[in-house]
């Protein structure tokens, strides 16, 4: 069974100064136990999207289907208890000011009723588990960013819930920070089969924990698909924009101006980039081909990505030397299952 | 009661005549401000909160928005909020006297004083309320709260140090407002001044009514500073 399935959501924002269209037919499905994730600039709908799949929104057309539960067939009651099964955690986190850390843990327990005694061991133990036992009486303004968001994390997990929602939840925190809530979430994920959906406009946290990703733009899901595809072969433009924010992409337009490139195509080389997937990442192609067909290699700009634990190795090589031998080279390396796409040539060598 | 007052009496002989003359009245007005201030009070506190949680939750977009209500009700407030006090004290008369059987005395002080208060209240409450981030609402909502929990457990909860600032401010407001009530018939030392110390000259007596009004004034102040402070805010 999928864990949220949605289908041609549609939602207008209508207000007195006219009408917003954030969703225009959005599909999705995430897979229980997966970690999903939605990437997408600020208005592309995203938000709008992670609140209609615990109702906090409600859309106008399409259905919601979250545990197998028609999210608009449900009463006031239902979705409540519905609810209590969807967690969600928010960029500002939302602890409450006037109660401990321990006293906002503990809420949602309270709430649903729990014993007393057993209502306490397991606020302890959530927040053992998230880490902040020994701070179960600080207030939430004593706490820096971090621990506030694994108070959240601990609060939203209270209720046993099957999935968690993450609405820009590492937005507001630094790029530690981001890496160790991650984790967290990526352990929670596999300790209590826990689906995550998380909304982002940050490629580290795709590239990060997300084994599968969606992008949204302009209210609608231009490309979607496993994470270390989309951003190997990005065929949207909003896809390539995000791939090429990861890769660094802007700094190689510099290189490819400067003096040692310029030589290289004047005298008939070729500058191509590889994209190098998975264990092809790790064999030494380089260098091979290099020796195979007399050529020179050189790299001029690189880096190797972690995704999903799986690098992804993007690389510009000049190759110089017999155009012959380069065009035979080319055609190795793209059998050797890495892809290759030509960067700056000669004009007269097409 | 009044030998209560009596060691006050000896202390102040000498430099209030008139106080010393006028002994019982002095101590019937003070009697009667705090009865009209402490039992109005507790009417405004309730009654205001209320209807500063009513004007939060109606609006747009909140746990119980209502286009209709939330048109009416506000108006409503800002009407009874635009009325100056003392025209108001004659207007309601008739409404004073069938909540109370009387228009006259603390009873028939203390229901416009309510009247006029609430609304006033409610507005300071409703900032309060306001103050708390909209995102603590979704944060409930998606716990699976049901909407009067949050109201009262969580809305209030984060509020109180706004609200308790609130109803400082208004029983201030409201030791003034009583003052007033006075002049119209409700006894206490705003009548005790107007009819002693400005009709009859008695200008011992106008400054002891200031000394006393601003006395309560401190007090409640000293209140309002101490729960805030118990509070941890």
């Amino acid at each position: 069974m999928r864990a949220i399935e949605v289908t041609d959501v549609f939602k207008t924002y209508r207000t007195r100064s006219g009408s917003v269209e954030a969703l225009k037919g959005v599909s999705l499905h995430v897979e229980k136990g997966d970690i999903f994730g939605v990437i997408g600039h600020s208005g592309s709908g995203k938000s709008t999207l992670i609140r209609c799949i615990n109702r906090l929104e409600k859309f106008d057309r399409g259905s919601i289907f979250v545990g197998g539960s028609d999210l608009m067939s449900l009463s006031e009651k239902e979705l409540r208890q519905k609810r209590q099964k969807i967690g969600m955690i928010f960029q500002q986190f939302h602890l409450l000011r006037n109660d401990s850390v321990y006293g906002n843990v503990l809420l949602p327990l309270t709430y649903a009723g729990s014993g007393k005694a057993a209502a306490a061991e397991k606020a302890d133990r959530l927040l053992t588990r998230v880490g902040l036992r020994e701070k179960r009486g600080a207030y939430p303004s004593q706490l820096s960013g971090g621990q506030q968001q694994r108070v959240a994390i601990a609060r939203a997990l209270a209720n046993d819930p099957e999935i968690l929602l993450c609405d820009e939840a590492t937005s507001a925190l630094d790029p530690d920070t981001t890496h160790s809530i991650l984790a967290l979430l990526k352990e929670l994920n596999q300790e209590l089969q826990l689906t995550v959906l998380i909304i982002t406009h940050e490629m580290a946290v795709v590239k990060d924990i997300c084994s599968n990703v969606a992008v949204l733009d302009g209210g609608k899901i231009v490309e979607q698909g496993k994470t270390l595809e989309m951003f190997t072969n990005p065929r949207h433009s909003v896809t390539k924009q995000f791939a090429n924010s990861l890769f660094e992409q802007d700094k190689i337009k510099e290189v490819l101006l400067g003096e040692y490139v310029k030589k290289v195509i004047g005298s008939g080389g070729l500058v191509a980039r590889l994209i190098f997937k998975g264990e092809k990442a790790n064999d030494a192609l380089i260098s091979d081909v290099s020796r195979r067909f007399g050529i020179d290699a050189s790299i001029i700009f690189g880096n190797i990505e972690i995704i999903q634990s799986q690098p992804l190795g993007n690389l510009y090589v000049a190759f110089s030397g017999p155009a012959d031998r380069i065009a035979e080279a080319v055609d190795y390396a793209a059998a050797q299952g890495v892809l290759v796409q030509r960067v700056a040539e000669n004009a007269e060598r097409r | 009661m009044f030998s209560a007052f009596d060691f006050i009496l000896d202390f102040v002989k000498p430099f209030f005549p008139n106080v010393a003359q006028y002994w019982a009245r002095v101590v019937k007005a003070i009697v009667e401000t705090l009865e009209m201030v402490s039992v109005s009070f507790g009417f405004v506190a309730v009654l205001g909160v209320a209807l500063g949680i009513v004007l939060v939750v109606i609006s747009e977009g909140h746990l119980y928005e209502n286009k209709i209500l939330n048109t009416v009700v506000p108006r409503l407030v800002n009407l009874f909020r635009s009325i100056p006090f003392v025209i108001l004290v004659a207007f309601i008369l008739p409404f004073t006297r069938f909540m109370v059987g009387t228009a006259v005395g603390v009873p028939g002080a203390i229901v416009p004083i309510v009247v006029a208060m609430v609304p006033f209240v409610a507005r300071q409450v409703e900032l309060a309320l306001l103050e708390v981030n909209r995102g603590v609402i979704d944060m409930a909502l998606s716990l699976g709260f049901s909407k009067p929990y949050i109201v009262f457990r969580i809305l209030l909860k984060e509020a109180r140090s706004g609200i308790v600032r609130a109803l400082t401010l208004s029983s201030i407001s409201l030791v003034g407002y009583s003052a007033m009530a006075g002049v119209v018939g409700g006894g206490g030392i705003g009548d005790l001044a107007i009819r002693y110390g400005y009709a009859r000259f008695m200008s011992d007596i106008t400054l002891l009514s200031l000394l006393l009004l601003l006395g309560i004034v401190f007090f409640l102040q000293g209140i309002g500073n101490f729960v805030l402070e118990r509070l941890g805010t």
